[in-house]
């Protein structure tokens, strides 16, 4: 979920770069330095796992995942989503350098909102069908805030913009429901894979 | 990070310091994404194009992420004219198709591919691991780098891990569809990675403490500048000085 070079105005980009680097710093402060291998491990399984393509319906997508980031990062999604947005810049040349901020925001933004909002729930959920609820919420909260951040990028763009926002959130419905039921799945697995991982405060963070 | 790398690229532009290479290309991607005016864009394409052509850059790496970026363009250009006002090329009811939007949409692609080449000579050139010590080195903050250089380390193990299990999947018979018995099974994988990868770094994280590890990474590159690095500096500066006057001058 990122949006190219070139596309967005300046002013977009450069506010999006001023808010994600404060965002950045917030991840940086709530890290200390034993975190640090934890947290880049997670770095690398997410930016692994976003190159897996999984089938939906006829096309095939590839996962993103930043719900599931946010309810096992909680801040530190946002440093982790830059260095992961940074090396897909550098190795594959998707997104670039001057629209990493907003790209950072996009994915971030929503991770960030689904700690607030989502993680003490998670850590509240006693039964299994709870925390499959808990999970599918995650997994839509993230694609969907993700799909607003685009949107408003491109708004906030001009209105030459206002299709191809609307493109982009219509073709983007499938993710939406695919994250859902996956991070469902994933949160469920973890649960009882690892459920320290779940349940305490901070265990990645 | 080997199989994970696509431009490995043994040229003139390797040898010039990764700090140079960083800023140039930083620099070049800022002003193209600011340009406005079209003569400007056409010769931040143009010179992006002939560095690519000097730096003897792979083609097939560069031709599968252009074709990738163009489909995109390419919808873009469908879509794009519909909500810009001005000369009616074709209309539906109400809706307007039209030649603003259409000289839009193509200033964008021509951006986003300039921007493209730019990135592939100057940045894309760059192994991972320099690049961690030249945004060290260019003084960005140190865990940030440090949680670089860790992803960097792992990434390329867990790259291979993630195909083994795969692999090991279909020999057993799995084959993806979209059910709900794909989902599952495919998030078991990743979280198998997951839960083998925390447990990883947890041994890391000891081995560290072992040979003493107190937050700190000590560089082991340092870069100095060379006359060749100093050329490559004022060629790139002369370009976007150029441009830039292009621009506003």
């Amino acid at each position: 979920m990122h949006i190219s070079e070139g596309i967005l105005s300046t002013p977009v980009l450069a506010g999006g770069g001023v808010i994600a680097a404060a965002g950045v710093y917030v991840g940086l402060r709530s890290l200390n330095d034993e975190d640090i291998p934890k947290t880049a491990m997670m770095t690398a399984v997410f930016f692994t796992a976003s190159l897996v393509q999984v089938p939906a319906g006829p096309v095939s997508m590839h996962l993103v995942l930043n719900g599931l980031m946010g309810l096992l990062l909680g801040w530190s999604a946002f440093p982790s989503i830059l260095i992961a947005l940074t090396l897909q810049a550098v190795i594959f040349r998707y997104g670039g350098l001057t629209v990493l901020g907003v790209n950072t925001l996009i994915m971030a933004c929503p991770a960030v909102l689904v700690h607030i909002l989502l993680s003490p729930f998670l850590r509240m959920a006693q039964s299994r069908a709870r925390v499959l609820v808990v999970g599918a919420c995650a997994g839509l909260l993230g694609i969907a805030g993700g799909m607003a951040f685009v949107a408003l990028a491109f708004v906030l763009t001009g209105r030459s913009m206002y299709g191809v926002a609307g493109l982009f959130v219509v073709t983007h419905i499938p993710v939406l429901l695919v994250e859902g039921v996956f991070t469902a799945a994933m949160v469920s697995f973890l649960w009882r894979m690892k459920p320290e991982l779940i349940e305490s405060r901070s265990y990645v963070t | 990070m080997t199989s994970l790398l696509l431009l490995k690229v043994d040229s003139v532009i390797g040898n010039i310091d990764p700090r140079a290479r960083l800023v140039s290309g930083f620099l070049f991607s800022v002003l193209l994404a600011v340009a406005q005016k079209w003569e400007v864009i056409a010769a931040g394409f143009l010179s992006a194009f002939l560095f690519c052509a000097a730096a003897r850059l792979p083609w097939s790496g560069l031709r599968v992420r252009l074709i990738g970026l163009n489909v995109f363009m390419l919808a873009l250009l469908l879509v794009m004219p519909w909500s810009v006002p001005g000369s009616v090329l074709w209309n539906i009811g109400n809706w307007t198709y039209t030649i603003e939007g259409v000289e839009l949409a193509l200033m964008v692609a021509v951006k986003g591919n300039a921007i493209v080449l730019a990135m592939s000579v100057f940045i894309s050139t760059i192994d991972t691991a320099s690049l961690g010590h030249a945004l060290e080195h260019l003084r960005a903050p140190r865990r940030l780098v440090h949680l670089f250089l860790f992803t960097v380390r792992y990434l390329d193990i867990l790259h291979h891990e993630s195909r083994r299990l795969f692999r090991a999947a279909r020999a057993r018979g799995f084959a993806p569809r979209t059910d709900l018995h794909t989902y599952r099974t495919v998030s078991r994988l990743i979280g198998t990675i997951m839960v083998r990868s925390l447990d990883r770094s947890e041994r890391v994280l000891a081995a560290m403490k072992a040979r003493g590890y107190c937050g700190r990474f000590y560089l082991l590159h340092h870069f100095s500048l060379r006359m060749s690095d100093a050329l490559f500096i004022m060629t790139v500066s002369v370009f976007v000085a150029v441009l830039a006057w292009m621009e506003w001058g």
